[in-house]
């Protein structure tokens, strides 16, 4: 009659945030977490040796701006809840980092990876990206690392996609829902990363129905091998739940179990909640069979009371997709050298431009970005943002491993910015982690009605 | 006009006072041995104390024992049946490694929806077995079954009557922690006959002796409870710490936040008093490595005392954590920091010398005179003793909170007095106060604090209750409350019928009415949202009638 013993010790974070909603009715509601709340209390997961709750830290501006460009300002669109949520993702991940645990699990709301560096109000029910914000405080504290950020969640990372975009030291996996059937509308294996990190982008689009088989079928040929080759010091799984066969916004067909097998063969040293909003049927179950696959502990008993074999019975069609869609995936990671060289050859810069919606604020954006294409270094990158009706911005960032001359030419940048032109002007020098800024909110510029 | 009575049952020492309702004074003070046989101890205190004082005036009796916790210690448990049903989660097997355990079909989820109904044939089965191999008392546990007995009760209703104890964990506990509340259950099963036992040879004792005030029993949250009400004896567990805690409470008047220390030969106790509050612990008693749902004190025992083994190894000072017998200077094997204080003339006890001659060889090897050495010895075990409170103090601030508001807003605790108990606690009170940093007092009648706190307790109790409207269930557990609810059945509702039940619990538990104060703890509220709409509230709430005391002791008394 004692408790049994966890194979590897993990650390959680449990922060439900009862007290906050985007609104009464919106899916990221005050009892997101109130039944798996009950299920992890019930089961008493936190008495079980070797799995340690931690209190979530508070994350700070300086944590949110070495990642996002908060427009107004970090003040006005950044409330309490998001520096818990992110301050929670950091606490797990310093206990794994000093090693007092194996493994950390940041059951915490609300989420982020629909939040881009450009933050304009709520995106996806985002704000700002908690992995990122967590992961570049860890860089910051423990020095560089190389990572893999595993999406799993329904919809496609595009918050996190666009962060890491010209990271080669972050690999970003993101397996989802189709884009043509589901928010965001993104995520197609053509979405390949920058210049400075082309082939640490890879997008698995599956077809809606897709069950335990296809998940695991792409866990075992495709993200396996490729985080074989890439070797990360650290993998990060943004767990959203909401490919579960019970969620009321997307169409897949993932089980509880399905899910703690999937975290058994992931093996990732972070998981961090994102969405789910089968609030009953599945968060109770897939959050504990998570944190019972992380600490080690067998999952065989975490069957939610909706499940029977067919909910999981995807098609053939879908297994035959998902075969082909990971051999090309796999071609397009193992030579993307040469597809480098076909896509930006000799180019000294490449530039795009593109239009970003921030759903729930409302505020349409056109980007325009520029990215130095560089041999010794990710590259500088230079971007100006434009929401008419709100503000005009520019976000320069010089990458942690920024080469003089990168730095030289993003120091001319801002020193050449004028706040004539924008509105904010925010230069992240990374490799020496401070923020510079000119300009800032004018009392004229319309409010967010989110804020 | 009357006495309160109070005995305490340590692991040396048996106490015994008779505190002076009128004039909050100690009115009767008795120290005895404690021997193997605790019943025989307990009663040799109160013997002392009755003839002192007159037994028409004895108002209370209560004792704190050590009974179950040294049962539970030695495994000299009465082996019971367990009956399990665990329904979807963590593998139960944890729970199903004792001899003569039975997981059978029956599952509840979140809500109290039942997910798998139970199987009577099946339950009739394993009674049978259970009677065929002479298993006298059973405890039964559901996951969720706090949400929704009705299982739990499906076992009742087969094997009530055929065993001489059966043990329903939804009576037991409220709060939420499946495997706690089968090991509760599994614990009072197996302690239920020792437990009623003891309660009716004391019983049998008391009104013997012409008392007939109401006997209590202490819990290990340091409230009282009427001996006959409590049939769940693992409650009476570590009632020692608790003891000791409510008579600081009971010595010292302090707004704010109070440590207290009991340094004894083998351990010390740290616990804290907040405005008078005990300090609980958030889920429960660990009793001899068993994780019960038992409402205790919030007590850290670390393993350096007076009697603690003093060593010196490669230069280093240790102090503490074996115990190898008493002190030198009263005949025992090694140097101890009671023979610290008595080489320093602090404590006129037992042979100086000998004291001296086992403080030779640690003095040498540290390059210091004896006396020197003797004062090293004393700072490192208050030194010890100050490290450890402030772990202690860490791990209460870095308890978990749910909501923002507590966690940007929560209050840290930073006590600013300390009160020592304990036999010697005065002679140590220099040391302590230059390692913890703080002030440190000592209270008249320290020797005897835990026999005034068990003198002093009130009746102290929880409920957790739960309504469901989408549902339309209230569940208030403890107090055995199921029943249908309306959808309009509001929080205030809730929080009414609540307290109208802690009361009716806590007259039958023997609550005093006079400064009865319940109080609510928690409760919360949400919506339940089915697909899009909103079909209904979840509340909750808990509630207790908190550990405190009855009267003062005057300093003076
Ligand atoms: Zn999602
Ligand atoms: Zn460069």
């Amino acid at each position: 009659m004692k408790f049994p013993k966890a194979g590897v010790k993990t650390g959680v974070v449990f922060f439900p945030a009862f007290d906050w909603a985007i609104s009464a009715n919106h899916p990221e509601r005050e009892e997101r977490l109130l039944y798996t709340r009950d299920q992890i209390f019930e089961e008493g997961l936190f008495d079980v040796e070797g799995i340690t709750e931690y209190p979530p830290s508070l994350a700070t501006v300086e944590d949110v701006e070495r990642v996002h460009l908060c427009l107004p300002s970090p003040e006005k669109v950044v409330t309490s809840s998001h520096y818990i949520s992110a301050g929670g993702a950091i606490a797990v991940g310093e206990a794994v980092m000093k090693g007092e645990v194996e493994r950390g699990f940041a059951l915490v709301r609300p989420p982020g990876h629909h939040a881009t560096r450009v933050v304009r109000g709520l995106r996806g029910f985002c704000v700002i990206n908690i992995e990122a914000v967590m992961l570049e405080y860890l860089r910051k504290q423990y020095g560089p690392l190389r990572v893999a950020i595993i999406d799993t969640d329904c919809h496609h990372g595009d918050g996190t996609q666009e962060v890491y975009w010209n990271d080669p030291d972050t690999l970003f996996i993101s397996l989802h829902q189709d884009g043509r059937t589901l928010y965001p509308g993104t995520g197609f294996p053509s979405e390949f990363g920058g210049p400075g990190g082309y082939g640490a982008t890879l997008n698995i689009p599956m077809p809606p129905g897709t069950g335990d088989k296809g998940y695991l079928y792409v866990i075992d040929n495709f993200v396996l091998p490729v985080l074989e080759d890439f070797k990360p010091d650290l993998v990060i799984n943004s767990a959203g739940q909401d490919n579960h066969f019970s969620d009321p916004l997307t169409n897949m067909s993932l089980t509880a179990k399905g899910y703690a097998e999937l975290t058994r063969r992931l093996s990732p040293h972070l998981a961090v909640l994102e969405g789910g909003y089968s609030v009953q049927s599945a968060l109770p179950y897939v959050n504990t069979g998570i944190l019972l696959a992380l600490a080690g502990l067998d999952t065989s008993n975490v069957i939610e009371p909706l499940y029977s074999p067919e909910v999981s019975v995807q098609s053939k069609k879908t297994d035959e997709f998902l075969k082909e869609l990971c051999e090309m995936m796999l071609y397009r990671y193992e030579n993307r050298e040469n597809l480098f060289e076909e896509s930006f050859g000799d180019k000294e810069y490449h530039e795009t431009t593109k239009n970003l919606f921030h759903d729930e604020a409302g505020i349409s954006e056109h980007q325009r970005e520029k990215t130095r294409i560089c041999r010794d270094c990710p590259g500088v990158t230079l971007l100006a943002t434009s929401a008419p009706g709100y503000s005009e911005d520019y976000l320069i960032t010089l990458p942690l491993r920024g080469c003089p001359r990168c730095r030289r030419e993003a120091e001319e940048a801002f020193a050449n910015a004028s706040t004539e032109e924008f509105d904010t002007i925010l230069f992240q020098d990374r490799p020496n982690d401070v923020t510079y800024k000119k300009g800032g909110p004018k009392p004229t510029h319309t409010r967010s009605r989110w804020l | 006009m009357g006495y309160y009575i109070g005995i305490d049952v340590g692991g040396t020492h048996t106490d015994g006072v008779a505190v002076d309702v009128s004039t909050g004074s100690v009115a009767a003070k008795v120290k005895v041995e404690t021997s193997l046989d605790l019943y025989a101890c307990s009663m040799e205190a109160l013997e002392g104390i009755l003839e002192k004082v007159p037994t028409k005036e004895v108002k209370r009796v209560l004792f704190s024992t050590t009974l179950v916790t040294n049962a539970v210690a030695t495994g000299t448990l009465e082996p019971p049946g367990l009956i399990l049903m665990a329904g979807p989660g963590m593998n139960p097997s944890f729970l199903t490694d004792t001899p003569d355990c039975h997981l059978i079909s029956g599952a509840m989820d979140h809500r109290g929806r039942e997910i798998v109904p139970v199987d009577k044939s099946e339950i009739a089965r394993v009674v049978d077995n259970f009677l065929l191999k002479g298993i006298a008392v059973v405890a039964v546990a559901g996951k969720f079954s706090g949400r929704n007995p009705s299982h739990e009760l499906a076992v009742k209703e087969i094997a009530a009557d055929r065993f001489d104890y059966l043990s329903l964990s939804h009576n037991l506990s409220g709060a939420l922690n499946f495997p706690r509340r089968a090991i509760t259950a599994y614990l009072s099963a197996a302690l239920w006959r020792r437990h009623s036992n003891f309660i009716s040879a004391i019983t049998r004792a008391v009104r013997g002796h012409g008392v007939e005030a109401p006997l209590y029993l202490l819990q290990a949250d340091g409230g009282a409870a009427l001996a006959e009400s409590r049939e769940n004896g693992a409650e009476t567990a570590l009632s020692g710490p608790a003891a000791s805690i409510m008579g600081a409470d009971a010595m010292r008047s302090f707004e704010g936040e109070l440590l207290t220390l009991d340094i004894g030969g083998t351990t010390t106790d740290i616990a804290m008093l907040i405005d008078g509050v005990p300090l609980l612990e958030q889920h429960g008693a660990t009793i001899s490595g068993y994780k019960t749902q038992i409402r205790s004190l919030y007590n850290r025992s670390i393993p350096v005392g007076g009697d603690s083994e003093v060593k010196v190894d490669d230069g280093v000072l240790t102090v503490g954590p074996k115990r190898r017998g008493k002190a030198a200077a009263l005949g025992g094997p090694l140097p101890t920091p009671t023979d610290a204080l008595i080489i320093l003339g602090r404590y006129a006890k037992g042979d100086a010398d000998r004291a001296r001659k086992a403080f030779e060889p640690i003095a040498k090897e540290l390059s210091l005179t004896i006396e020197e050495a003797s004062e090293r010895v004393l700072s490192k075990l208050a030194e010890t003793i100050a490290r450890e409170t402030e772990n202690f103090v860490n791990e209460v601030n870095s308890r978990p909170v749910y909501t923002i508001r507590e966690l940007l807003h929560g209050h840290k605790v930073a006590p600013t007095h300390a009160l020592l108990v304990g036999g010697p606690a005065r002679l140590f009170v220099p040391y302590v106060e230059e390692a913890l940093g703080i002030p440190v007092e000592v209270p008249r009648h320290s020797d005897v604090a835990n026999a005034i706190g068990a003198a002093v307790s009130r009746v102290s109790l929880e409920v957790n209750a739960t309504a469901d409207t989408s549902k339309g269930d209230l569940s208030i557990p403890e107090a055995g409350v199921y029943r249908k609810v309306k959808s309009n059945y509001s929080m205030g509702n809730l929080e009414k019928e609540t307290l109208k039940e802690l009361e009716t619990l806590a007259r039958s538990h023997g609550v005093t009415m006079r400064g009865y104060q319940p109080e609510v703890l928690e409760s919360e509220s949400f919506n339940i949202i089915e697909g899009y709409a909103r079909t209904g509230s979840f509340h909750r709430i808990r509630a207790q009638v908190r550990p405190s005391i009855l009267c003062k002791i005057k300093e003076s008394g």
